[in-house]
């Protein structure tokens, strides 16, 4: 506590000398006293401390793509030059960040000497950046933000100032020069959004530059090289004209590259658009056997039918111009995520049909439990605990190397903790009789306890499980496998199961492996990896021999948000996922007249199914005859479309009774058109044309469609990349029978939208904006970054060592209301006394 | 120097008032006096009765004294500052500019007055600025009068249809940027803003029911329309068909009146004749036909008022389209399929003599727009097997090429106007080529570089789309009167001005410059050129998102930002010492008036002197 006017203590004496001198005032009375004490303290006014006296100088320095070769060669000064003007009572945190954030000094690789930043660099995310330093600053101590960095962010930084000048944290910057006399970029990429099918279509590349010279330019189509020309630049300006056809429909990114010999900013000389090839309502039949039965049948009922049996060929642009997708006995970790993820948007808003089809690589033993398609099927997957048979005992290995501990691109989770929250998921998911054992690993393993039945321990567990912390280094596999076994090996259960969670590009002694993995396939141990990161990364192969010799599964994602959905999948589909593989009866219910005029002659048997349940809400058409009456066939409306489920197999294994059905056919074309759904009537049409970042919809429609638009005005919603957050963008009505959208493009995201009237719907997308936005230079950032700045009462630093002399929050905060109050108190206690003439003692008579 | 209070809630500490006086409502304690004989003591006048607890309550010095302590306690809690006198905010109010708020304008007006007149407080000097958020609005008013702010605001009328105030909410965030202030967004429901822009909003939920779109066309009877034939095997006379949808956009169930008000000479229906009632569910939309009055050329169809005017009326304007006449001078089977593919177009009339474009070989120097056929390279019917790419332009976007099946195209020289059309491989196969007549009118020539006779073009649907879109250029600029039905504010298509010509918007008798577009208000009006009637029209409103009030809600966020602007603008009361002194001052004061009165002894006046003595 200080004083800030202690020379009103002076009062103190004269009171005493006043109460003394005249003594009919009392002044010695308790509450009197205290009256006077409190006004005196008022007027020397107590401050007590807010915080230390020192400095926390939290540095983000970019390391992103667009800002590394210009900040690169001046870092070491600047940080020499803070680290040597700081005061003793000051501290300086360095965070580096680019996509992702992590601060300077955790151990993010084992082989890399740990300082170095490792993430992704196609982003600056320094609103994510700051919101991490906010995160981590000791309440107790006066802080500021010095940002290193080129200033333009690729994500907004709304709503940075305020939470700076919520925590009192001034935001300075730095900026380093940047020369561009020396650059080629691309200016613009032109293509048509949309194109018919082998329709001749003419493309634009504008080529930007500061000297005279002719840019080799190559182009892409779905990541394949289809040509390379010469662009002669000539004033700044180069134009190069192309023409292409695509022969099936769908939508095909198109990627243009230059290639200069001598370019300052090499990270501009990029651009990509996508190309939409329209057809008529098409079935995208994506299935895992080679010569599908499906696709012939739904191929002679006379629908146009995409076969996909290559699922790594599979992405988000397959979706389009697709009216249903079928996904046939396909395993989930084998498809692209973003495909899986756009299957939400495609049923829901874009009125697109889905049917999910049996085996034993489907439902949740194709690890569709938990993900994105999973909320849209009619049946639940998740087997009831009085039907499961056998109890799983699972140990679940964890990476808890320094890479975990950097941050969640546009958050300030750690992967870790989404590491830890996928296996308390799976804690969640087990059963009661299920055994478990959690081993945290880096160079050593760490079990967090013994393998332990999951009933009387769950929350435990789970609470164990949440607080594991990243350590550093990488993860020792081997270690990690004999540690598991070791645990596992004495369990007399009918399942054991390891789940190894490592890092793709950190997993680290293999040891002998292979003879370990023999002996647990021989004892009927089996290992799934969850792989963070991509097959391209550097232990990829490693952590893919390690799925193949354990028998099990490997999914690899480099979004750790998924991590949670990847543990809860492989666990349902270890322990809580079941295909009967005996023939079983089938008997037909009503719910079939709800999607066919006519009944159906249903087969007898099946050979086999996945157990599921119906959900509330959901149709059946079949069930089984067994005592689980479990549905076959179910289906349901899910926003503007329609999904079903048949949960026998219609293909491959445990099927000869299915396809010797006569009806294979009949039920097939049926199942198909209720799935297209209602043709959208003629008269209505969207039209999209990119300019620059900014996509233009516009919706025209003829006077067959006024009343229908009088009663429901159109909605465009859009989706923005793989995170799926709807949003909705007002029309502008220009003329009858002409709406019009206009929307910017943000960051790297692809974008999909649906204009729906009523229960129609029109899909849109997906588009992206042509170039990179980490090379776009959007002067909006660095306009928002200086007002940032100085909103919170920082400043552009061009002499660093001024950030430690710049004014400080204040450290000391008054405390005059509470004395005031306790005055107010006084007082009346005191003219209550004074009058009452109640006092705690009593004298002696 | 103006005042604010940082913690308004220390005016509580008044509540101890009542409190003082209670206390002073007690009975005094009885002093006690000792005296060692009964005859030195004074007979005292007795200030209380024995035995009770409460007594009058008497005026005295340490009462009011502990009254004004309790006063001063409570304005050092309420935490006085002042405002700096150098001290400036700007406060940017931007005002929806969708035609829903036209239902709220009072509303918001005495809104604004009341919330507007708290934020001068603020700061010693305020800059206004009034916006609104349409796009291709002007500035509505800058300066530093509260009052010339709502004058402007009276002024204002919001007309546009739904659209995103984004743009406008971001120059209004430049102009706050660096200094203290504030964008407050006025609108008539909850929007979602960035995090420094305040809304406030006077909306309210309106069981609105109104015209929800409408047309008028001559020519096709009711009976065409509702496909029922007539017993006598005759159509319908030529009349002029209206249509109109209605639509409850409510909650509840309505009952209206319609009826219709005609012009151009006719007295408007007089009250209760012609008056059509009708239920309407909430959500329903309801469809309205009739044949417009013969010799009339406008009527206004009337629905019975509510809180949103703007979708009450709907005017409609007999339509009088501008046909479009073609000669095909073109020889031959190319000439017989350019016949063809026009005669089976809408609003085109063939052989005419002054026609507005001619078919014809190219070669043929036209007088007029024109249509040119070419010819292809090859022997008979040999076909080039390159592509057909088109370009991006209004007559070939999205359109189907690929099964244009023709020979080489001839090579042409491309003029330094010429836009080409398609290319079949590096020769353009169509090109729009501008030119110009003798007496020096501006045309187009749209040249079809191949030989339709040799190619499959009379199967492919790209080509007479592509050609009627060509003939809706040549309509657009076309000079003739014409008359039509608009929404409001909708772009009109005046190509066929001439370029020095006057051309003024006539609405209600007053005129202004034409812009391009329909009026922006529901009614009647006339686009002249030279003072002579060129188009006539009736614009209706028809963007039903503006007219549906369900969602509409008061609102205002702007009052905490406001608190928070005033601190930072304002510095802590300096005579705070002064205050406290004074507390000082009268405590000691109450104390030292009840020392004297009780310190005194009671030992009578004539004891004193016996002691002096």
């Amino acid at each position: 506590m200080r004083f800030a006017s202690p020379e009103w203590f002076l009062l103190l004496p004269l009171l005493a000398a006043a109460g003394w001198f005249w003594r009919g005032m009392r002044l010695e009375k308790p509450f009197r006293v205290l009256c006077l004490l409190l006004l005196v303290l008022m007027l020397a006014r107590p401050q007590l401390r807010r915080s230390g006296d020192g400095l926390d100088l939290w540095v983000l320095v970019d390391h992103s793509d667009s800002a590394k070769d210009l900040l690169q060669p001046r870092l070491a000064e600047w940080e020499t030059i803070l680290e040597k003007s700081k005061g003793a009572s000051d501290r300086l945190f360095l965070i580096d960040f680019a996509a992702e954030s992590v601060k300077r000094g955790a151990l993010i690789r084992s082989g890399a000497n740990g300082a170095e930043f490792d993430g992704a660099r196609n982003a600056t995310r320094l609103n994510s950046a700051a919101a991490f330093a906010l995160a981590q600053m000791s309440p107790d101590r006066a802080a500021r933000v010095l940002a290193l960095t080129d200033g333009f962010s690729t994500e907004p930084l709304d709503g940075l100032a305020e939470k700076l000048m919520k925590q009192s944290v001034p935001l300075d910057y730095r900026l380093p020069p940047r020369d561009s006399t020396n650059d080629y970029r691309v200016g613009a990429f032109v293509l048509p959004r949309r194109v018919q099918l082998r329709e001749a279509m003419l493309g634009e590349v504008v080529v930007l530059g500061g000297h005279d010279a002719s840019v080799p330019v190559e182009l892409f189509r779905n990541g394949q090289s289809i040509g390379r020309r010469e662009a002669p630049v000539e004033a700044g300006v180069g134009r190069l004209r192309f023409t292409d056809r695509l022969a099936s429909p769908g939508a095909y990114r198109y990627e243009v590259r230059l290639i200069p010999a001598d370019d300052s900013v090499p990270g501009n000389n990029t651009a990509s658009q996508w190309t939409e090839v329209q057809g008529g309502p098409r079935v995208l039949l994506v299935t895992s056997y080679e010569n599908d039965p499906l696709g012939e049948a739904l191929v002679a009922q006379g629908f146009d039918v995409g076969v996909v049996t290559d699922l790594s060929a599979i992405n988000v642009g397959s979706l389009s111009g697709a009216k249903v997708v079928v996904l046939n006995n396909v395993p989930v970790y084998k498809l692209d995520p973003q495909f899986v993820w756009g299957l939400d948007f495609f049923v829901n808003q874009q009125g697109g049909g889905l049917a999910m089809i049996g085996g034993k690589t489907s439902f949740a033993a194709g690890g569709w439990f938990g993900s994105s398609v999973e909320p849209l099927l009619p049946v639940s997957m998740e087997l009831k605990q009085e039907h499961r048979k056998l109890a799983v005992a699972m140990a679940i290995v964890m990476d808890r190397s320094g890479s975990m501990s950097m941050t969640v691109p546009g958050a300030t989770l750690h992967k870790m903790d989404l590491a830890d929250e996928g296996a308390a998921r799976a804690i969640g998911l087990l059963g009661d009789n299920d055994l478990i054992s959690i081993i945290p690993v880096d160079s050593a393993a760490h079990p967090l306890s013994p393998l332990v039945q999951v009933g009387p321990n769950r929350g435990a567990l789970q609470n164990s499980a949440r607080r594991v912390e990243s350590m550093g280094g990488g993860i020792f596999v081997y270690t990690g496998l004999k540690a598991g076994w070791d645990i596992l090996k004495p369990a007399s259960v009918g399942q054991r199961h390891i789940i190894l969670f490592a890092d793709a590009a950190d997993a680290e002694e293999p040891g002998d492996y292979v003879k370990l993995l023999a002996e647990m396939q021989k004892e009927k141990c089996t290992v799934s990896v969850i792989g963070l990161g991509s097959e391209k990364d550097s232990d990829a192969d490693f952590l893919k021999d390690v799925a193949k010799r354990g028998g099990g599964r490997i999914f690899f994602n480099a979004d750790a948000n998924e991590l949670p959905a990847l543990f809860a999948q492989e666990t349902v589909s270890v322990a809580r996922s079941a295909f009967i593989e005996e023939p079983v009866e089938l008997k037909s219910t009503p719910g079939w007249l709800e999607m066919a005029a006519a009944p159906m002659d249903w087969l007898k048997k099946i050979d086999g199914y996945n157990l599921c349940y119906l959900r509330p809400g959901a149709t059946q058409a079949a069930i089984t005859g067994d005592e689980y009456a479990a549905p076959l066939m179910a289906f349901w409306q899910r926003g503007t479309g329609r999904v079903a489920t048949v949960a026998f197999p219609m293909g491959g294994d445990f099927s000869s009774l299915t396809r010797g059905w006569k009806n294979y056919g009949g039920f097939t074309q049926s199942l198909a058109r209720w799935l297209m759904g209602n043709q959208l009537p003629a008269g209505l049409g969207l039209k999209t044309s990119l300019d620059g970042s900014q996509l233009k919809a516009d919706l025209f429609y003829d006077e067959s469609w006024s009343e229908r638009i009088a009663a429901h005005a159109p909605e465009l919603v859009v989706s923005s990349g793989s995170d799926g957050k709807l949003r909705a963008v007002p029309w502008e009505r220009l003329a009858p029978g002409h709406y019009r959208a206009v929307l910017e493009l943000e960051g790297d995201k692809y974008l999909r939208g649906a204009v729906k009237i009523g229960d129609a719907a029109l899909s849109l997308g997906p588009v992206n904006a042509v170039t990179n936005p980490e090379w776009s230079f959007d002067r909006t950032r660095l306009d928002e970054l200086r007002d940032a700045s100085v909103r919170s009462g920082g400043a552009e630093r061009v002499d660093l060592s001024d950030v430690w002399r710049a004014p400080r929050p204040p450290a000391w905060r008054d405390v005059q209301r509470w004395l005031l109050i306790a005055l107010i108190v006084a007082l009346l206690l005191e003219a209550w006394q004074t009058r009452a003439g109640w006092t705690w003692l009593r004298r002696a008579a | 120097m103006r005042l604010i209070l940082a913690n308004p809630a220390g005016l509580w500490a008044l509540t101890a008032i009542p409190l003082v006086l209670l206390i002073h409502f007690l009975q005094e304690q009885s002093r006690k006096v000792r005296s060692s004989t009964l005859f030195l003591l004074d007979r005292v006048k007795p200030e209380s009765v024995g035995g009770a607890r409460l007594e009058r309550l008497r005026h005295s010095v340490p009462l009011w004294l502990q009254l004004l302590a309790v006063t001063i306690i409570a304005w050092l809690l309420a935490e006085p500052r002042w405002i700096r006198q150098d001290s400036r905010q700007t406060v940017v109010v931007v005002l929806d500019s969708s035609v829903s708020m036209s239902a709220f304008k009072k509303e918001t007006r005495a809104l604004l007055q009341n919330k507007l007149s708290h934020w001068p407080g603020a700061a010693a000097h305020t800059d206004w600025h009034l916006l609104e958020s349409g796009p291709r609005k002007p500035r509505l008013y800058a300066g530093s009068e509260t009052g010339e702010l709502l004058k402007a605001f009276d002024k204002w009328e919001p007309t546009q249809g739904a659209h995103a105030p984004d743009a406008a909410l971001l120059t209004g965030r430049g102009l706050v940027r660096s200094s203290a202030g504030i964008v407050i967004f006025v609108t008539d429901r909850k929007t979602e803003v960035s995090a420094d822009v305040a809304l406030m909003s006077a909306g309210e939920l309106i069981e609105n029911v109104g015209f929800a779109g409408g047309e008028a066309s001559v020519g096709r009877s009711l009976r065409e329309r509702n496909q029922v034939s007539q017993d006598d095997g005759s159509r319908g006379a030529p009349a002029t068909y209206w249509s109109a949808l209605v639509k409850n956009y409510g909650r509840e169930t309505q009952e209206r009146e319609w009826w219709m008000e005609e012009e151009g000479g006719s007295q408007k229906a007089e009250g209760g004749k012609g008056k059509h009632k009708f239920t309407i569910e909430p959500g329903q939309t309801i469809a309205l036909q009739g044949e417009l009055p013969p010799d009339v050329e406008r009527v206004t169809l009337v629905l019975g008022a509510d809180k949103f005017t703007w979708d009450d009326r709907l005017p409609l304007q007999k339509p009088k389209p501008r046909i479009v006449h073609a000669a095909v001078r073109a020889p031959g089977a190319s000439g017989e399929l350019m016949k063809k593919i026009f005669a089976a177009l809408d609003g085109v009339e063939l052989g005419s003599l002054t026609p507005d474009f001619v078919v014809d070989e190219l070669g043929n120097a036209p007088g007029s727009d024109a249509v040119q056929l070419g010819g292809s390279l090859g022997e008979n019917g040999a076909l080039d097997p390159a592509w057909v790419a088109a370009e991006d332009h209004r007559l070939t976007r999205d359109l189907a090429w690929s099964g244009l099946l023709s020979g080489r195209p001839l090579e042409l020289t491309m003029g330094d106007g010429d836009i080409p059309l398609l290319w079949k491989g590096n020769r353009a196969l169509a090109l729009l080529r501008p030119g110009a007549t003798a007496d020096g009118r501006q045309i187009q020539r749209l040249i079809l570089n191949w030989d339709l006779a040799q190619s499959n073009a009379a199967r492919v649907p790209a080509l007479p789309v592509m050609l009627q879109r060509f003939v809706e250029m040549v309509r657009e600029r076309k000079a003739e009167p014409w008359a039509g039905n608009f929404e409001v504010a909708q772009r009109i298509e005046a190509g066929g001005r001439r370029q020095e010509a006057k051309v003024e918007l006539r609405v209600n008798g007053a005129t202004t410059m034409f812009e391009g577009r329909a009026p922006e208000r529901p009614g009647f009006f006339e686009v002249l050129e030279d003072d002579k009637i060129w188009i006539s029209g009736a614009a209706h409103f028809a963007d039903i998102r503006e007219a549906d009030f369900r969602d509409a809600e008061s609102l205002d966020t702007s009052k905490q930002r406001r608190i928070e602007t005033a601190l930072k603008q304002s510095e802590a009361d300096p005579w705070t010492p002064l205050w406290m002194l004074a507390l000082v001052a009268c405590f000691i004061g109450a104390w030292a008036w009840r020392g004297t009165r009780t310190g005194k002894s009671v030992v009578s006046e004539s004891v004193r002197q016996y002691v002096k003595a």
